[in-house]
């Protein structure tokens, strides 16, 4: 097989992400995040294309065997050639049995994109899809949308003057969002109103907040991270650096429903937790292990931590979960965690559709496989319907009252003790 | 009619399969026609070269990078066929592994060497005995209609489809097959060992009801049929019977010879069926010469009848020549060709749509019998069949 350089520097730099992927469902913002989303890491390597006039390996040519058949029987109309070669790649990566290796097409892979990166030309609102419409489900705080009169319940029918019916959602999503500074015209349809609305706006950065912060007590300080993005680590110092200031001694780190996210922001938020000693470990097809070390600079290496999990945090969720658990770092509460240890490679391909590759399996410091195991807590506390139906978290609770037990003097209206020696440990 | 040179060849071998194809035979809902050309391009049409760049970039990447070792290049080709085909759509059009392929040729002959069953897949993925077949080592093991396959030789069937199941328990005669049973009414599943045996399809069953009705039950349209069928009418009509009931209940299909054949035994004359197709043009005419073109006739169907039963059924009931009895039919009015690729794997494509003679496109749709009439479970269970009942009285009548 012959490999040539393209010359075309765009085609020659494909990106590369290393991901821990899980698939989330999740609500979608406005013009922007995906409903499916992989957990990853991004890095960009230098990649050749394999040229396809070259030598075909020999077993391929039963494909043209059988397609060239069809060209000549099939009696209604055949697809053009692009969908052919989408559906032909996806069949072969479906051929390989790993439900983490799959292909994306274009749009969806730009919403991906927007994903990881934490940011996006838009308009600032949560959207949902309904009978073939966009529905506004809440516009962001000092956002265009909101600055607009956008309102929850409104519904977009076009987007610069183009019907977008029938569109999916990431199609539809994908006419919202656009280069920054650029203006977009909505067609909206609100209740009471019998005329539609045109509203022109003007495309801002939005960004997705993956870290949402708080005291939970006067010395308590809790931070959830919703998935591992680019911007990620960063937005976790700052909460760090306020909840320090405002006087929090000990963390509550909640990781439920976090369906991964980038391998490096996965290291660099356990970094802010474990000052030195190995992360992860990364198995590659050949059985070769690359560790992944702590860096320095941590701002919370010796804070009490406690940490949340469930059945909904997966891959790079998991890598936190699993360094802090083997360092023993910090208490694991809630449920059993996915069990995603697999790592995929998002490749993308010369017309901006990409594929995602599993490359590699991580193990925890002390080589625990991950993949269709997932993490024990140390305390385990389900979370019921009834305390769901209630507005109950006993899984906090449980957290609040562990790091409670550590601090230095009693607290007054502590909850029901938590027998944390009872529990079961190991992964 | 036809762009004939090219089609003549085509027609010849016309085949139709089975969508709940059988562990015995085969049946089922399409209709295949030989391929014509002999020879076979394996190189990428110039059109698509550009655009299939992409793909070499994709099938790079996962042959550098991808996790679990070794790569079968095969298993990839195989898989980007199933890939290409399923974009046109269409899910009589698909690729058949080398190890299929065998099991449908078999299917076609009525002959093979296994256990002696009829099974199909259930709702729940369970691979179900449909029926023993009389005498044969499955009943003679002991095993019954309804009974489930849970294990061929420990392995699970639970999610196979039904070749691959079906290739598990067929093998050379003489050989021991196990299988794991699950029976209601029974608490655990147990294991049946079975030698197997070379197994020879009824095609056709027949015997005169109250001594005047000729009855005759196809139950596939295989290479076999219409020379049983020849044979089957000459008996029942020596004995001069009121009516003929010809029974297709339950039957998946076959050749499309063999349909029509098989109406060509009913119909005097004009068009048996006819195909269209991007380049098909052709209509199956009624040579004359069948040996029940008048006596009366019922035709009993019903949700299991497909594509060559569906063709003989749809010809008799356009032109009024019989009346049909049962339940709606399956509704398959595709046709298929059959080919083989050079590594002895298979494809089969959907070349045309055929027409009823008064030009019904019948995909999708089925056929509504004359006279709609159910079986219920009460009346399985106690032996009743109501359609059957109703054939006979409307032909004594």
């Amino acid at each position: 097989m012959s490999r040539i350089r393209i010359k075309d520097k765009k085609l020659q730099r494909l990106t590369l992400i290393l991901l821990v992927s899980i698939v989330a469902a999740a609500s979608y913002l406005a013009g922007f995040a995906s409903q499916v989303i992989p957990a990853y890491v991004g890095e960009v390597e230098e990649s050749e294309i394999f040229h396809p006039t070259a030598e075909e390996p020999p077993e391929f040519g039963v494909y043209w065997e059988a397609w060239n058949l069809v060209e000549e029987n099939f009696y209604a109309e055949l697809p053009d050639a692009q969908v052919q070669t989408y559906g032909s790649i996806r069949g072969m990566l479906a051929a390989l049995g790993d439900p983490n290796t799959f292909f994306i097409e274009p749009p969806d892979r730009q919403i991906e994109k927007a994903q990881f990166q934490g940011r996006y030309g838009g308009i600032g609102a949560e959207y949902t899809m309904r009978n073939g419409y966009l529905v506004v489900v809440t516009p962001f705080p000092d956002s265009p949308a909101s600055r607009a009169g956008i309102r929850p319940g409104d519904i977009i029918v076009a987007v610069d003057g183009t019907d977008i019916f029938g569109l999916s959602q990431n199609e539809a999503a994908l006419l919202i969002r656009g280069p920054v500074g650029m203006k977009v015209e909505l067609t909206i349809r609100r209740e009471g109103e019998l005329e539609p609305l045109i509203v022109q706006l003007t495309r801002e950065e939005i960004e997705l907040p993956t870290v949402t912060w708080g005291l939970k007590e006067e010395e308590i300080g809790y931070v959830k991270l919703s998935f591992f993005g680019g911007r990620t680590n960063e937005e976790l110092r700052h909460a760090l650096t306020e909840l320090q200031s405002q006087g929090a001694t000990s963390l509550i780190l909640d990781l439920r429903n976090n369906p991964g996210g980038l391998i490096g922001a996965a290291v660099d938020v356990a970094s802010q937790f474990i000052d030195t000693g190995v992360i992860l470990y990364q198995r590659d097809a050949q059985g070769n292990d690359q560790a992944f070390p702590a860096k320095k600079g941590g701002l919370a290496t010796e804070t009490p931590l406690a940490v949340l999990v469930n059945g909904g945090t997966a891959s790079a969720a998991e890598i936190v979960a699993g360094a802090l658990s083997d360092h023993q770092r910090a208490v694991i509460i809630g449920e059993k965690t996915f069990g995603k240890g697999s790592i995929q490679t998002v490749r993308e391909l010369s017309d901006h559709s990409s594929i995602h590759v599993t490359t590699a399996h991580w193990l925890t410091p002390q080589d625990h496989e991950i993949e269709g195991a997932g993490l024990t807590p140390d305390l385990e506390v389900p979370l019921t319907q009834e305390d769901i139906d209630n507005q109950r978290d006993p899984q906090l609770d449980g957290a609040l009252a562990y790091l409670r037990s550590l601090l230095p003097y009693p607290v007054s209206g502590v909850l029901q003790p938590v027998n944390i020696m009872s529990t079961k440990r190991g992964i | 009619m036809a762009k004939a040179a090219k089609l003549a060849g085509l027609t010849l071998l016309t085949v139709f399969i089975v969508a709940t194809s059988y562990l015995a035979g085969s049946a089922a809902g399409f209709i295949l026609a030989s391929p014509v050309m002999a020879e076979k391009s394996i190189a990428p049409p110039p059109a698509l070269e550009e655009e299939f760049r992409l793909f070499w970039e994709a099938w790079r990447i996962v042959e550098n990078e991808f996790y679990q070792r070794p790569i079968d290049s095969k298993e990839l080709a195989y898989g980007a066929i199933r890939g290409a085909l399923s974009t046109l759509e269409d899910e009589n059009t698909f690729f058949i592994t080398p190890e299929r392929i065998a099991i449908i040729r078999e299917d076609l002959t009525g002959t093979f060497e296994g256990i002696g069953a009829l099974v199909k897949i259930n709702e729940d993925g369970y691979l179900v005995i449909v029926e023993p077949l009389a005498g044969r080592p499955a009943d003679l093991a002991g095993l019954k209609a309804g009974d489930l396959v849970l294990e061929v030789d420990g392995v699970e069937t639970r999610g196979m489809n039904l070749v691959e199941a079906i290739s598990l328990i067929r093998g050379p005669k003489g050989t021991t097959v196990h299988l794991t049973i699950r029976r209601q009414g029974i608490l655990e599943p147990f294991e049946v060992e079975i030698i197997r045996q070379r197994i020879e399809l009824r095609t056709i069953e027949y015997r005169l009801l109250n001594g005047e009705i000729g009855y005759i039950k196809l139950n596939e349209f295989n290479s076999q049929a219409p020379r049983q069928l020849r044979a089957a009418l000459i008996d029942l009509l020596a004995k001069n019977p009121r009516g003929l009931i010809l029974d297709l209940r339950d039957d998946p299909g076959g050749l499309v010879t063999a349909a029509i054949d098989v109406g060509n035994q009913f119909i005097a004359e004009g068009v048996i069926m006819s195909e269209r197709g991007k380049d098909i043009e052709e209509d199956y005419e009624a040579q004359g010469g069948g040996l029940a073109t008048e006596i009366p006739l019922v035709v009993l169907v019903n949700g299991g009848s497909a594509s060559a039963s569906e063709i003989v059924a749809g010809a008799i009931q356009d032109y009024g020549r019989g009346i049909l009895i049962g339940e709606r039919t399956v509704g398959k009015g595709s046709v298929q060709v059959q080919h083989e690729l050079s590594d002895g794997s298979g494809l089969r494509i959907t070349i045309a749509h055929w027409f009823t003679p008064h030009g019904r496109l019948i995909e999708g749709e089925g056929l509504i019998p004359d006279i709609e009439v159910y079986i219920t479970d009460e009346d399985l269970a106690s032996g009743l069949d109501p359609q059957l009942e109703l054939a006979i009285d409307y032909l004594e009548r």
